[in-house]
């Protein structure tokens, strides 16, 4: 697969006022620096869905937010779909969509229908050729319950199906999705998690994706990218830091007991103990990235 | 992407329609409030024969420019008025994931339709000027004053590109109150941030000192041309320091 997204030593400061008491704040303020995203560096190839995770304030918004033009990198080069993101933002966002699960990008008085002819207005997909690609989204995202209602009175989920949509009518080759299902109940969050697994399957469109919800990442993203302090603490497949080992419950004489060990040992083990009483369980993928997060 | 203005002006007017009586009430009050406006200042400008070198006729001229300015400028881009709140709130990301130049999005992103209300004072002050050969005059110095309001403006509400904010500059109610006498009532300070500082001397009685001066002509149209200089200048520095909101 060809490579879509080139980021090379990254590096985005803040200046933040420090609190030293209401005079001192209010007559000679004291700033310093912080790094929300500190020499980063990774590449994305083509067709890829990449899960992009970190704690609160770790810089996943930040890069997301350079990776699509809106800020410019205090240091750094992007090179995402043979476009300068910073540089040439015009030309760049013609292919690429983005979605801010906490900042809707729709007109929340009008119909949705009415935001999609505004939204392709800025991507020449009007008309005829709106409607027809609408209809082909629909066989992926079913809008039609609603897409004629004002956007302010949908539902979360529905909300964000929208802007997905809104995204999906210029087929874009990148697409960017910042906590996508924040406030989503879990069946919509399932229905989502589909929806793009199918938008990638059927239009080979790269997603990366920034998400608190680990399972949501572990259902959709191969790869994962985890960033800590604005660094970039991992860079590999999922499957890679699942841990290969369970945890294995059992009675003994009465007992509980419990014990960690290596999948593979797990039958030879079973054998020895008394196998109605056994339940086993998969470490959860939780513990092993709290470890990156310290 | 040619045809995205005609698509923002049909989402206004959905936009209108959804709140149809929101937009009859403002249009209502801004209809009473001009009208008392400029029925209190005309009748002072009648009673005392005119404001120093200012005579009846020139108020009403500079008023009428003014208020076709304030009509295209807060009427037609009222964009421009959200900016602030807009970089201060981060709401701007979303003018800036889209294929087109984010300014342009902005200016064309909000028409107040509420402005309808400002017709009709409009067409009385026109009927009291009771000159039809001025007519291209305000027309043409009406386009101006609007550019010159929301070039100002944009420049002020660019100041958040630049340092923590947490509310909006109100620079709208100073130059509104500058625009609203005759230049013969301040005196040199105050007349030099009227015309320079807060531009609303330019943009009700510029165009009439242009008339009595021909020779001003040349500051008028070289402080719109600095204004948009500095505008282009300051925009896209603040584009390159904008922080977004949240990391």
């Amino acid at each position: 697969m060809s490579e879509i997204i080139k980021v090379t030593g990254l590096v985005k400061h803040y200046r933040v006022k420090e609190k030293k008491g209401i005079l001192k704040d209010l007559f000679s303020p004291e700033f310093k620096n912080i790094s929300a995203v500190d020499n980063i560096s990774f590449s994305i190839d083509k067709g890829e869905i990449v899960g992009f995770i970190g704690p609160n304030g770790a810089g996943k918004t930040t890069t997301i937010k350079m990776l699509t033009g809106i800020l410019h990198p205090d240091f750094g080069e992007i090179i995402s779909n043979g476009f300068v993101p910073y540089k040439q933002r015009k030309n760049y966002l013609k292919k690429v969509g983005v979605v801010f699960g906490q900042r809707k990008s729709m007109w929340p008085e009008i119909s949705v229908m009415d935001n999609l002819e505004l939204i392709g207005s800025f991507y020449n997909v009007s008309g005829i050729k709106l409607k027809d690609r609408i209809k082909e989204l629909g066989k992926l995202i079913d809008i039609s319950d609603f897409i004629n209602q004002p956007f302010r009175k949908l539902s979360l989920g529905q909300q964000m199906k929208a802007e997905l949509v809104s995204c999906l009518v210029y087929k874009p080759d990148i697409l960017f999705l910042d906590e996508p299902t924040i406030g989503m109940d879990i069946i919509a969050k399932f229905n989502f998690i589909q929806l793009l697994k199918k938008i990638n399957g059927d239009e080979k469109t790269t997603i990366i994706l920034t998400s608190h919800d680990l399972s949501e990442i572990e259902n959709l993203c191969k790869r994962l990218i985890i960033i800590n302090h604005g660094k970039l603490v991992y860079d590999g497949d999922f499957s890679k830091i699942k841990p290969d080992e369970v945890i294995i419950k059992w009675e003994d004489k009465g007992e509980i007991k419990e014990k960690r060990m290596k999948k593979n040992k797990v039958a030879k083990f079973l054998e020895k103990i008394d196998i109605d009483t056994v339940t086993i369980k998969e470490i959860p993928v939780e513990e092993i990235i709290k470890e990156f997060y310290k | 992407m040619d045809n995205y203005f005609i698509q923002y002006f049909k989402t206004n007017v959905k936009g209108m329609a959804e709140f149809r009586l929101n937009f009859l009430f403002d249009m209502i009050s801004l209809l009473v409030v001009n009208s008392a406006f400029y029925g209190s200042v005309l009748y002072l400008a009648y009673t005392n024969n005119g404001f120093g070198d200012y005579s009846f006729k020139d108020i009403t001229l500079g008023l009428s420019i003014m208020q076709l300015g304030y009509i295209l400028g807060i009427g037609f881009f009222k964009g421009v008025f959200d900016m602030q709140e807009n970089i201060i709130s981060g709401t701007f990301d979303s003018l800036l994931i889209r294929p087109i130049n984010s300014f342009a999005h902005m200016l064309f992103s909000r028409i107040d339709f509420k402005v309808i209300g400002e017709f009709p004072p409009l067409i009385i002050l026109l009927f009291i000027l009771n000159d039809i050969s001025l007519l291209p005059f305000v027309l043409f110095f009406g386009i101006c004053s609007a550019v010159i309001f929301n070039l100002s403006t944009c420049l002020v509400n660019c100041i958040p590109f630049f340092i923590e904010m947490n509310n909006d500059i109100e620079s709208f109610d100073i130059t509104a109150n500058f625009s609203n006498y005759p230049p013969s009532i301040f005196n040199d300070f105050m007349k030099f941030l009227g015309l320079f500082i807060f531009p609303g001397l330019m943009i009700s009685f510029g165009p009439v000192m242009i008339l009595k001066d021909n020779s001003f002509a040349f500051v008028y149209f070289g402080f719109i041309a600095i204004l948009i200089i500095a505008f282009i200048i300051v925009y896209n520095l603040g584009l390159k320091k904008y922080r977004s909101a949240g990391y």
